[in-house]
């Protein structure tokens, strides 16, 4: 079959040849490797800045002494500040940009809409009220994460569930109605806040949704490990499956998916991602939206290529943001409050940059 | 492969019939156009021919296999869709979303390798479209973007192709080039079943043409024989002629003016 004589005039432009294609692929490479070279920087520099500085140097120094044997030429002191100061809480801050990225993204796909994101789902809002109740409840650390867990998927279950019930699934609607879900989640939180003693569970709880990273340490981000990898190597792993879905409901289905299992695995991944991270840092906004918008706009849609650059930004993202936080004033700063005083403008720009294919 | 829709019928939960005894077999090389006015139910009844919807008495049948035992992903291997031209949200390349077509073929777990890149350029090409493979799916123009999603469903490599109104928000130029591409899919065997709000349309198709009336039947045959003046006027509610014209080298349907 030969459809070339009556098909439409071919556009200007010459043949693709496979000089042209390596080169893309070649582009691709480049921004991964220069978005690693990003990170690796701001990470250093985080290690390094603060009330007790440290030279650039000496924190690469000491970073690398603990994998190859360099002989000690700083005091003892800066070692401490590096190593058990600075790096669990640099290494958290990476985990939940890397995390917020990959699930915005996820979302953004399975609900066809690039204007979603964890926050405005209502999913971190409803996997505080979750830690919330687990803590008003006297209930163990794995209980607060499967709260959180359960209460954010469930928010999700219902934010989605408010456009089917109307059948109206349109942009607008979808995100009214996790308008209504955050503010319903904030109402309940109010209460259980209420409820609390305030002497104890109050400050605990408030301490839990401020969203700070400051008193952090290894043995946090270990419990919440698994609950960041597995659905991250999941999610990873069916990447081209999230390019399908981000069709629409019906082609995904005449392209042989299976729609409420693959959406029911991404919606399960992207919640434990989302509850995660509310889990140890409290609610952050705009990461979820602004990063993939970002590594879309460098590499495209495909997922295949987009994930992992967007998880690289989101991780060098949250760093510069909570660097700052705890730079900028001798008070620590709320990591919500650079995010959004960040993200905000910086999502106005990309809205402007392509209004054409956002809505 | 042999498409047998056996007596479908499909109404909603509370509601009017859309359409009943809906019965029809199509076979390789086949190509069969429908008709309808607005509401008629022509996309309900591509939805039921494509699985999308369940249609609630009747059997479609695959090459003698009910299509309602079949997993999404044999139908997939079977039928292609070519849904009516939409906004899409996320910028695809025209050859990030043609490889999509490959999905009956991938695994949950894996992404297209070299040979699916390699299917998906082949059928770019074959509508003309090899130089277009790294423009963006959105920034191309509504005739493109048929191309591109013909290409895809080509790139399923299905037996059945089903299009929603192929030619809505096609310039007229591109309207009749995509009715010439239904007919060479159908000339390269492919059983092709597209809607369309143009009765010349399916005179140009040609093979077979239904009429699908508002009270839910369905008027099936040869498009020159089912087509009539008068039965085309009842269906529009306007004046309707269809004659053989030299210059066009085949019947034409057209509106008579003050009738």
């Amino acid at each position: 079959m030969n459809m070339r004589k009556s098909s439409l005039p071919a556009s200007c432009g010459e043949a693709f040849t496979d000089k042209e294609r390596a080169n893309s692929k070649r582009r691709y490479r480049t921004t991964v490797l220069a978005a690693v070279l990003i990170l690796i920087l701001v990470w250093i520099t985080a290690l390094s800045v603060g009330r007790y500085a440290v030279p650039f140097l000496t924190a690469a120094k000491v970073l690398l002494s603990r994998l190859f044997p360099i002989s000690q030429s700083w005091d003892k002191k800066m070692d401490a500040v590096v190593m058990t100061l600075r790096l669990p809480r640099s290494t958290a801050a990476v985990l939940i940009g890397g995390a917020l990225a990959l699930s915005g993204s996820c979302y953004q796909s399975i609900f066809k809409n690039p204007m979603v994101s964890p926050d405005l789902l209502g999913v971190s809002a409803g996997a505080c009220v979750g830690a919330a109740l687990a803590i008003l409840l006297d209930l163990g650390t794995v209980y607060i994460q499967l709260f959180a867990f359960l209460c954010g998927i469930g928010t999700v279950f219902l934010t989605t569930a408010i456009p089917r019930l109307i059948r109206n699934e349109s942009t607008t609607i979808l995100v009214l109605s996790g308008v209504i879900m955050s503010s319903l989640m904030s109402s309940v939180m109010s209460i259980l806040k209420f409820l609390a003693d305030t002497d104890t569970k109050l400050a605990e709880i408030t301490y839990w949704t401020m969203g700070s990273l400051s008193a952090i340490t290894f043995s946090d981000i270990l419990m919440v490990l698994p609950t960041l990898t597995v659905p991250a190597i999941v999610i990873l792993v069916m990447r081209f499956r999230l390019n399908v879905m981000s069709l629409g409901d019906r082609e995904a289905r005449t392209l042989g998916i299976h729609l409420r299992r693959t959406r029911g695995v991404f919606v399960v991944c992207a919640t434990l991602l989302t509850a995660s991270c509310v889990c140890l840092a409290g609610t952050i906004g705009w990461v979820g939206l602004v990063i993939p918008h970002i590594a879309r706009l460098i590499v495209g849609a495909d997922h295949k290529k987009m994930l992992p650059v967007a998880m690289l930004f989101g991780g060098s993202f949250m760093l510069v943001i909570d660097t700052l936080c705890r730079t900028l004033s001798s008070a620590e700063l709320k990591l919500g409050i650079l995010t959004g005083l960040v993200g905000a403008p910086f999502f106005f720009f990309i809205l402007i940059r392509q209004h054409r294919t956002m809505l | 492969m042999k498409l047998e829709v056996k007596d479908i019928g499909f109404s909603y939960v509370r509601g009017r019939d859309v359409f009943q005894n809906v019965s029809f077999s199509l076979e390789d090389g086949d190509v069969f156009s429908i008709l309808g006015v607005n509401g008629a139910g022509k996309s309900t009844l591509l939805s039921c021919l494509a699985g999308l919807s369940c249609p609630n008495a009747g059997d479609i049948v695959l090459d003698g296999r009910s299509m309602f035992s079949m997993t999404r992903n044999e139908i997939a291997r079977l039928i292609g869709y070519v849904p009516q031209i939409h906004a899409s949200s996320f910028a695809y390349s025209v050859l990030e979303y043609t490889v999509m077509g490959r999905t009956p073929y991938i695994p949950p777990y894996a992404t297209p390798g070299a040979d699916d890149y390699a299917i998906a350029r082949e059928k770019l090409a074959q509508v003309g479209m090899e130089n277009m493979e790294q423009k963006v799916f959105t920034e191309i123009s509504g005739g493109e973007q048929q191309l591109a999603m013909i290409a895809r469903v080509l790139t399923q490599e299905p037996k059945l192709i089903l299009l929603d109104e192929p030619t809505n928000h096609l310039d007229y130029g591109n309207q009749y080039r995509t009715i010439e591409i239904l007919r060479q899919l159908s000339a390269a065997g492919y059983i092709v079943i597209t809607t369309t709000h143009n009765p010349d349309h399916a005179l140009k198709l040609g093979g077979t043409a239904a009429i699908l009336t508002a009270g839910g039947g369905l008027r099936i045959g040869q498009a020159g024989e089912v087509l009539t003046p008068e039965r085309l006027g009842a269906l529009y509610g306007i004046s309707v002629g269809i004659t053989y014209l030299a210059d066009a080298g085949r019947q034409i349907c057209y509106v008579r003016e003050g009738q």
